[in-house]
């Protein structure tokens, strides 16, 4: 029951919010058709910078007697994790993760959550400090919401900070679904400090896709084929677009199986906050690389430099796609005669990997390398200078002096004598 | 010879299976000339391209056959245990003639002098055993039926020899097959235990997993020698058979025909084991052509007409009737006849013909046992062919496709790096392991046939595909019969 004094509370709360309400609403609306970047002018009128996130949306709101009411619909979902690639994933009003929810330190949420799948589900609101029966623990803080059913959930949030929201019910299967999306709480007192000119909002996941299948595997429990950034993988992850100068925040949280230390290059951002809020300036720390661990949220900051910088997992097979990891290594070995004669009993038979994979890339890309139905290849991706070999969880923060508004502003031209170059010889005396 | 050729060869026909029509293999054959008509008549088979005559010149070169009836026909000119089974026939025609004839007349002739007398008494007498007179149709016919039995006899024997001409040509073909087969898994297993070397050799692989790869080949190239051997084998076995020195180049097929060459369909199969009336059809068929039926209702035949001539002889056993001339010493002369015969006071023969009933009867039963048998064992390899016919296109529809299929999401799954070389290897090899198995369904499917066939007089090909109209024509044409080789051959005779 919510008592007198939280009434006043929300209702206070209410009456702020709903002024920027409906102006948020409206930049949600415009941020939704564009994924890759705020509508910045837009946003002028907000105490905080809407998050943005990639390759998904902020959900709507709107204002009923000082309450956001949100809505989520748990449903089957028609997933694309990069082009070559569709499943039968489980998400949220249409997408996996779902949107992303967005909202201020005292507001109170009403959240219906519809369930249109054909088993039970609940949402537990990850690292949200709430009333116990609002926690959305299948069994143990309410019954699960059967299929068909709409339930509410409504609470006041009394923090900030980067928060996740997923199912506690059947959830190693649901989650391995993709049901999972961002809760981002700004703080009511924003740091004039540090304005955030760009905000992020990132959840990494994995995913077992078995070659040639069409639907997640929940048993796996280590040798995932898939790691994801908002449920996409490279190149089919939607860079971070900013302006030089701009100072970016990248919210990154966790609800896969397996920790990701997060690499960033081009910068030392600061560690600003988790899910347990944004912290005191005086408990930033300057990192290269950050651990977001299983079901932890971490939120970088750094000062936008121009270029493409990639961020991605430093786990190497993080940034490959399906791989198997079992086979014999062919490093080193010549099969020269043996090629053929394999090939004459099984025609477009290929000896591979003699001088490392990475002519692996240039024969996919060639097209004489026809892999497995709805299966990525193992790695991917063509910058300015050629093959990136890469795909999973890796993507660019791309930086220019000036942006043409969302659009994607091509490959970064390194300046004159700012690019490594070939030489002919190199200098006896320089040790080696 | 002309009636042993008669003799036998009628029932040619039966014995071989049909194919298509061309020159006459024999017509070169002077041994055979007086059959040639009778031949051309009866059996196209032996009518047909056969031998290759185009492939074949005069000395060195070697034979080849295509099909089951052209080992049959080179068997019937080559075989020595064939030429023996003619040379009883001749043995037998032999006897035939010796007993149709009337036994040779007696003469005898006798002088006598009186004592102290000068003139001589002369007797003269010519005897002829009058009963062999009489019963000599009823034993002409007695010595036919034998006759006929010696030729059910021949049939039977015949019947056997080019039944087993086709089992062990089957057994050849299916034997160089499977050695072929053999010898693509020991490749696959080969190539799988040299990529192991060369990934050992780079550091890339423990000495063990080498080994064990290495294992693998061996055995599957020690299963490739055995299966050589087998081929070699059943290669003796089949130019014995067709009587061809051990050394002599014998050409067979590669492989063995598809189970679509076959006219046994599986439709008419299943028509024939479910539909009463064709199969007592096909029963009926199979028993006037089989021998020993035939043998076993000559047998009974013959005894029937023993009996009546027993009953024909009752009460006037051994009758001689004589006529005899009889000089006297005084010069005159007397002649008259002589009856001689015993009386039957102790054998009046009504043992021997309660001897020759109780036979009959024993006859009778055996023909039914027979029958029963035959019934039963059609049934059982109806049953066998079907099943046989349904594996074999199941493995060849829908197995082997299914592991192409499968060595080709394997190669795409090796392609992106998913699984490794010996895997690809062994998806190969596990295709080439249900393109075995078919080809040991197919054997069996054949050899089936082959008994089948032998079972049936070589009957069952025609009138079970007269149940399909859908079918093949009977005969299994052998892959590879080059068009070219035929047209070549046709040229070579003008
Ligand atoms: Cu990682």
């Amino acid at each position: 029951m919510i008592n007198r004094r939280q009434l006043l509370l929300g209702s206070a709360a209410g009456l702020v919010s709903a002024r920027l309400g409906s102006q948020s609403a409206s930049a949600q609306a415009s941020t939704s058709q564009a994924t890759q970047a705020p509508a910045a002018a837009a946003t002028n009128d907000l105490p905080y910078t809407p998050v943005v996130t990639p390759n998904g949306r902020t959900l709507p709101y709107r204002m009923r007697d000082g309450v956001k009411e949100f809505h989520l619909i748990a449903e089957e979902v028609d997933h694309e994790f990069a082009e070559g690639t569709r499943i039968k994933a489980w998400g949220y009003n249409g997408t996996t993760p779902g949107p992303t929810l967005e909202a201020v330190e005292g507001d109170r949420v009403r959240i219906y959550v519809t369930n249109r799948l054909q088993e039970p589900t609940t949402v537990h609101w990850h690292g949200l400090i709430l009333p116990f029966g609002m926690d959305g623990v299948a069994g143990l803080t309410q019954r699960a919401i059967p299929p068909g059913e709409s339930w509410v959930y409504e609470f006041t949030l009394n923090q900030h900070g980067t928060h996740m929201y997923h199912p506690h019910s059947d959830e190693m299967l649901q989650m391995a679904m993709g049901m999972m999306g961002m809760f981002i709480i700004h703080p009511r007192q924003q740091d004039s400090s540090h304005r955030i000119d760009r905000d992020f909002a990132l959840l990494l996941h994995n995913w077992a896709i078995h070659p040639g299948t069409y639907r997640p595997d929940p048993s796996v429990m280590t040798d995932f084929d898939l790691w994801t950034i908002n449920s996409k993988v490279f190149p089919a992850i939607a860079p971070l677009l900013a302006q030089t100068g701009e100072r970016v925040r990248v919210r990154i949280g966790n609800l896969s199986m397996m920790n990701h230390p997060m690499h960033m290059h081009g910068v030392q951002f600061d560690v600003t906050g988790s899910d347990g809020g944004r912290w005191p300036q005086a408990q930033w720390r300057k990192e290269v690389t950050e651990i977001i661990g299983v079901g932890q949220t971490r939120d970088l900051e750094f000062t936008a430099i121009a270029g493409d910088w990639p961020l991605h997992c430093h786990m190497s097979h993080h940034t490959m796609n399906a791989m198997g990891h079992e086979l014999p290594v062919t490093t080193g070995v010549n099969q020269g005669e043996l090629e053929r004669q394999i090939r004459q009993m099984i025609p477009g038979y290929m000896a591979m990997g003699e001088h490392g994979m990475s002519e692996h890339q240039a024969h996919i890309d060639a097209g004489h390398m026809r892999g497995p139905e709805n299966t990525l290849p193992m790695m991917g991706g063509q910058g300015a200078f050629g093959p990136m070999e890469m795909g999973g969880m890796f993507t660019l923060i791309k930086v220019r002096d000036q942006l043409d508004g969302n659009n994607d502003p091509g490959w970064f031209e390194p300046p004159q004598g700012t690019q490594a170059y070939r030489v002919n010889s190199v200098p006896e005396d320089v040790p080696v | 010879m002309p009636f042993k050729a008669l003799a036998l060869f009628l029932v040619l026909p039966a014995l071989v299976s049909c194919g298509t029509t061309g020159t006459n293999l024999l017509s070169q054959d002077s041994q055979f000339d007086d059959m040639r008509q009778t031949l051309q008549q009866w059996s196209p088979a032996l009518n047909s391209n056969n031998l290759e005559p185009a492939a074949q010149p005069p000395d060195d070169a070697s034979l080849r056959l295509h099909n089951p009836a052209q080992a049959q026909a080179l068997a019937l000119r080559q075989s020595p245990a064939i030429r023996s089974i003619l040379a009883s026939q001749g043995i037998a025609d032999a006897d035939y003639r010796q007993a149709t004839l009337i036994q040779n007349p007696g003469f005898s002739a006798s002088a006598l002098r009186a004592e102290g007398s000068d003139s001589w008494k002369t007797e003269f007498s010519l005897t002829l055993g009058i009963l062999d007179w009489l019963t000599l149709p009823m034993r002409r016919q007695l010595a036919g039926a034998e006759h006929a039995q010696a030729r059910s006899r021949a049939f039977q024997l015949l019947t056997d020899e080019l039944g087993e001409v086709r089992s062990v040509y089957f057994a050849a073909v299916a034997a160089r097959h499977i050695s072929q087969q053999h010898q693509q898994t020991a490749e696959a297993a080969r190539l799988n235990a040299e990529l192991a070397a060369r990934l050992s050799e780079a550091g890339n692989l423990s000495e063990l997993e080498r080994l064990h790869y290495e294992d693998v080949s061996a055995r599957q190239r020690q299963a490739w020698q055995q299966a050589q051997a087998e081929a070699d084998a059943s290669m003796a076995a089949l130019k014995r058979g067709l009587g061809l020195d051990i050394a002599a180049p014998l050409e067979i097929p590669d492989q063995l025909p598809d189970i679509a060459d076959s006219a046994l369909s599986a439709g008419a199969l299943r028509t024939l084991l479910q539909d009463s009336e064709q199969f007592a059809m096909l029963l009926t068929r199979t028993t006037s052509q089989r021998p020993d039926v035939r043998f076993l209702r000559d047998n009974r035949s013959a005894l029937e007409r023993q009996l009546q001539l027993q009953r024909k002889q009752l009460g006037m056993s051994d009758i001689g009737v004589g006529l005899i001339t009889e000089r006297e010493p005084d010069g005159s002369r007397a002649s008259g006849f002589e009856l001689d015969l015993s009386l039957l006071v102790f054998d009046r023969g009504q043992h021997q013909r309660a001897s020759t009933r109780a036979h009959q009867a024993q006859l009778s039963a055996d023909e039914a046992a027979l029958e029963l048998a035959i019934t039963y064992q059609l049934q059982t390899s109806l049953n066998n062919l079907l099943s046989l016919t349904e594996q074999a296109t199941q493995l060849r529809d829908e197995d082997i496709p299914r592991q192409q299929r499968m060595l080709a999401l394997t190669l795409q799954e090796y392609n992106f790096m998913l699984t490794g070389p010996f895997e690809l290897i062994e998806a190969k090899q596990q295709e080439l392991d249900t393109v075995l198995r078919y080809i040991n369904t197919l054997e069996s499917y054949w050899l089936e046939h082959a008994w089948l066939m032998q079972y049936t007089a070589n009957t069952a090909d025609i009138f079970i595909a007269s149940l399909d109209s859908s079918a093949p024509p009977p005969g299994p044409a052998m892959n590879p019969t080059p068009r070219a080789a035929d047209t070549h051959q046709e040229h070579h005779h003008d």
